[in-house]
């Protein structure tokens, strides 16, 4: 054999030798967390800073923001879950599915103290009776609005409710030549938070009864607040409005932040964000318009940590839980973190370091008037795709506005209706 | 008439280059941008200032060099398992000759059409009971067991294109159709084998759902598996995100490149005999 | 040898695989279809109520089969050809050949994700590349992505851009294995190149382009990766293609005995049509080994 051919084959054996190399995973651990993460996660380590002070290891594995519910719900199916998950989907989801511990009987043995929590996250935990869960971070919502585009019309005073944005952005609209939208004052249906459950919530609209399994969607506050919104687009344009929006992207192509939208509803995130992709913007914060007379209101969802069922070491988990929830890792964690929640704790979030930033007083204010956006917990995902469709079709004008909304609340109770034909069946038979 | 074919065939050929090529420019472009200005405009083809450090950040935001080899060996090994099983599967549904063959192939044809959505669950609680979660046995073991009913549809077919004659003159020599497959069926084969090591390479190398269901500890975990991880909820990291990916496209182009050799003109089987 | 046992053997990777990891997930989600089972928990027997719900109460249903079909009717045969011309144009042996085939390869290697979101941004109406090569032609692009009309369109011009891959190689696989004898005779007896073509190459190479529409079928008929990033099936349901309704289904409503109902109504419709396309092939394909 050649030279040429013992070197070939020399380096394609060591190269598969090398791939069978293991890998040096250095110390045991006891616990192991799965947070869901980008990778802007990793700068900082909640396990690291656990293991400096605890008796014993947390191993954290973050896993992928896309997929992660699947990842979750295989990892609980295999029997070997991780000790600690961390979550944003609602907590009664999964709850009310058995796929967590019960934590009752840890918060009864430790007299745990969950007044710290904000009210309306703390009750997000419960299901059926019992906690299942300890908030960590949460977002918040609130009005923002471009002061330099207010400058140049003149305006002085910013809108407190929402007939006020509608007479604004009526004054803010410009076009081109071609008649296109290049800037407008508000868009009811762009961003995250829908300025039609907001002035629903406003006007009262109970979404579904106390018992939670009767959907109330054709009611009077649906329909006052989805013609609101319609009215608002039409007296724009449809078409126009459509292709305004067509043009928004992520990054510096967002609405607001490139200065095409002059107000909007956005969360607490998006200060960072405008820093990074448009720090000439002069904005401002305030809190949500109201519809007449109602109060201001908003959304929140929150990033909840549980234990999985049959993980092996629920007490221990039970430990790291309450670390991420205490007052002081969460100071350090906001301190330390690169994006930019807000603590589920309360302590945490009034402290005094954090209200010195301007806009920070408005996000906690519109935190003591926030509402769950996970309102039919057992047909979660139907009942938003229900909602989405009712609107735009409502908004297009296809069909009638009652047609459409009996539909929308006749599928979700069909949904919700198995949903709890099914949980009443898998209970009884965890009883017997 | 053949001259102006002989003109304008490659201007077409060139354009068309040209098109394919453009996305993934914006892709190279793109992981040597800071993130702020990757989505403004109008566009910068060149960034200015080219950040080179993208490329140097992803070795310390994921554990790069082992998922490589992670995805190597699995990708490999899955490779190796698809042409040879599904080879002598299809030598089987084609060469030999036997009653309802062609009902018994339709059947497995039919296993191609169930989508993976649903048997993902049954088949997670099957490694499950064996024990092989958290280890690369889901990944690589099935590729030889048939490796894919589409494999074997096309190695089959293949196989029916060979001449009967040379398979008759074969066995009239003596020889058993463990020899026939070897010394025949497997060389004529050649650019179905370089076909099809390229698309299980493409699909295994880029394949994260199976890396994300069945491992569990992050050092397992494939290059495809490490990219999503730049995906956040409200933020991606889109520099990282083209710069991995066009690391992992290397591999691939090299397979490619080398393997084109077996698409040489005069590969014939008709009309010489071998 | 007897000639059963040579079967099995040949067959045997197969059918161990088949064994093992093909009926029970095969019977599994068949039974699943008869219940409510949201994979955390012991599944419900409900018989036939799922299939009723899809059959009579469920629009999603319709909607998504129309939007697959759609997808489907266009993008096989635009993408066969496409590959097919490609195949033939790049089956030369001149310089650079290879550099050339590796450029059109390379857009079918790149992950579905990174794709997705190259494409969303090509689409974008203001910025992205194709509305503006519209305009330098005075033409004012549509809305793409975001338009009910143009979602799947747009789709389907995404998935041309890789004709240059496997399906390609496979078709110049092909294309090469026609023997060179037969070209010859056919220019002695003095044929054009358009004659050529129809008498010879295509027939030649018709079993793998019988082959490929089966398999691109079948795949079309379960698009799911592009629609799941790009429009999460909007907008107005216009690329809530079926294997997404699916997904949501299983996934997010937990629904994953519905979503095994689905999968099995759509496994029957794939039967039909790839039983339809065999039958079409018995006139149409030509088999060399064959007798």
């Amino acid at each position: 054999m050649s030279v040429l051919r013992i070197t070939i084959c020399l380096s394609i054996f060591l190269f598969i030798l090398w791939l069978f190399i293991p890998y040096n995973s250095g110390h045991a651990y006891d616990i192991e967390y799965w947070p869901v993460g980008g990778s802007s996660n990793a700068n900082f380590d909640s396990a690291v800073e656990f293991n400096k002070t605890s008796t014993f290891k947390v191993k954290s594995t973050p896993i992928p923001w896309t997929e992660h519910e699947k990842k979750i719900l295989t990892a609980i199916l295999s029997g070997t879950p991780p000790d600690i998950i961390s979550q944003f989907s609602p907590l009664k989801m999964w709850a009310s599915r058995n796929a967590l511990i019960p934590l009752d009987k840890y918060i009864q043995k430790d007299d745990y103290d969950s007044t710290i929590f904000f009210k309306s996250l703390w009750k997000e935990m419960k299901w059926d009776g019992k906690i299942y869960g300890i908030p960590i971070n949460t977002t918040s919502f609130a009005f923002f609005y471009n002061k330099d585009i207010f400058d140049e019309f003149g305006i002085t005073i910013p809108p407190e409710n929402w007939k006020e944005v509608r007479k604004i952005s009526k004054k803010i609209t410009k076009r081109n030549q071609k008649n296109m939208l290049t800037q407008v004052g508000y868009l009811p249906t762009y961003g995250n938070l829908r300025t039609s459950n907001v002035i629903a919530w406003q006007l009262g609209q109970e979404f579904v009864s106390k018992d939670g399994r009767k959907v109330r969607f054709n009611t009077l506050e649906m329909k006052k607040s989805f013609s609101w919104v319609r009215d608002y687009i039409h007296e724009i344009g449809l078409n126009d409005v459509l292709e305004l929006m067509g043009t928004f992207g992520v990054a510096d192509q967002h609405g607001f932040i490139s200065g095409k939208v002059a107000m909007m509803i956005l969360d607490s995130s998006f200060p960072k964000l405008i820093n990074t992709y448009n720090p000439d913007l002069n904005y401002g914060v305030i809190n949500v318009p109201s519809f007449e007379n109602s109060e201001s209101v908003s959304s929140s969802g929150t990033w909840w940590a549980g234990i999985p069922r049959n993980a092996k070491n629920p007490e221990k988990a039970w430990e790291f839980m309450k670390f991420l929830a205490s007052t002081d890792f969460q100071i350090e964690y906001l301190e330390k973190s690169t994006e930019s929640l807000f603590s589920a704790n309360r302590e945490a979030a009034y402290h005094p370091e954090f209200l010195v930033e301007k806009n920070y007083k408005v996000f906690l204010d519109q935190m003591q008037r926030s509402k769950s956006p996970s309102i039919i917990p057992l047909a979660h995902d139907t009942f938003w795709r229900e909602y989405t469709r009712a609107e735009e079709r409502i908004i297009r004008n296809i069909s009638t506005m009652e047609k459409n909304l009996v539909e929308a609340e006749k599928r979700i109770q069909t949904e919700l209706d198995k949903s709890f034909r099914y949980y009443d069946y898998v209970t009884r038979k965890l009883q017997n | 008439m053949k001259r102006i074919k002989n003109k304008t065939i490659p201007i077409i050929l060139i354009c068309g280059a040209f098109i394919a090529l453009m996305p993934i420019l914006w892709m190279i472009s793109t992981s040597l941008k800071d993130s702020n200005s990757i989505f403004s405009f109008p566009l910068k083809i060149i960034p200015d200032p080219v950040h080179w450090e993208n490329y140097s950040t992803i070795w310390k935001s994921m554990p790069l060099v082992q998922y490589f080899k992670n995805s190597i060996l699995i990708t490999g090994l899955t490779i190796i398992g698809t042409v040879f099983s599904s080879a002598l599967v299809a030598y089987g549904f084609s060469i030999l000759e036997w009653k309802n063959r062609d009902k018994v192939f339709i059947f497995i044809i039919f296993t191609m059409m169930i989508p993976l959505q649903v048997i993902m669950v049954p088949v997670f609680v099957i490694f499950k009971q064996l024990g092989w979660l958290n280890t690369f046995k889901p990944l690589i073991v099935p590729a030889f067991l048939g490796g894919g009913a589409f494999n074997i549809f096309l190695f089959r077919q293949f196989f029916l294109n060979i001449p009967r004659e040379i398979i008759d003159a074969a066995k009239m020599d003596g020889l058993s159709h463990f020899q026939i497959f070897k010394e025949i069926a497997l060389p004529i084969s050649k650019p179905v084998i370089a076909t099809i090591s390229i698309l299980t390479f493409m699909f295994t190398w880029n394949d994260f759902m199976g890396p994300l269901i069945y491992l569990s500890d992050q050092i397992k975990g494939t290059l495809a598996l490490g990219i999503m991880m730049f995906v956040g909820q409200h933020q991606t990291e889109w520099g990282e995100l083209m710069a991995v990916s066009i690391l992992m496209m290397l591999p691939m182009l090299i397979v490619f490149f080398v393997f084109q050799k077996y698409f040489i003109r005069g590969l014939m089987i008709g009309g010489s005999k071998s | 040898m007897p000639k059963r046992f040579l079967i099995f053997i040949f067959l045997s990777p197969w059918i161990i695989g088949f064994a093992t990891f093909g009926i029970y997930p095969f019977m599994m989600s068949l039974y699943y279809s008869f219940c409510q089972y949201d994979v955390l928990q012991i599944p419900m027997f409900i018989g036939l109520e799922n299939y009723k719900n899809i059959l009579t109460k469920d629009p999603y249903f319709w909607i998504s089969i129309k939007n697959t079909a759609y997808y489907t009717f266009f993008r096989v045969p635009l993408n066969i050809v496409g590959s097919l011309l490609l195949a033939i144009l790049l089956n030369q042996m001149v310089k650079g050949i290879r550099i050339l085939r590796t450029i059109y390869f390379l857009p079918s290697i790149i992950s579905g994700v990174v794709l997705s979101v190259i494409w969303m941004w090509i689409f974008n109406p203001q910025i992205g590349l194709i509305n503006i090569i519209l305009g330098f032609f005075g033409l004012n692009g549509p809305l793409w992505l975001q338009d009910p009309q143009w979602s799947k369109p747009a789709l389907i011009i995404m998935s041309l851009w890789s004709i240059g891959g496997g399906r390609m190689l496979v078709f110049l696989a092909a294309l090469q294995n026609i023997p060179k004898p037969l070209y010859e005779a056919f220019e002695m007896d003095g044929g054009n190149i358009y004659q050529r073509f129809f008498h010879i190459t295509l027939p030649m190479i018709s079993p793998v382009i019988f082959l490929w529409s089966i398999i691109e079928v079948i795949a079309s008929m379960q698009v799911f990766t592009e629609a799941f990033i790009m429009t999460k099936g909007g907008p107005l349901d216009s690329t809530l293609f079926y294997n997404l309704y699916l997904y949501n289904k299983a996934f997010e409503d937990f629904n994953m005995g519905y979503a095994s109902a689905l999968a099995w109504i759509l496994l029957a419709i794939t039967l039909c049509v790839t039983l339809a396309q065999f039958h079409l092939s018995k006139r149409y394909v030509y088999y060399e080994g064959q007798k």
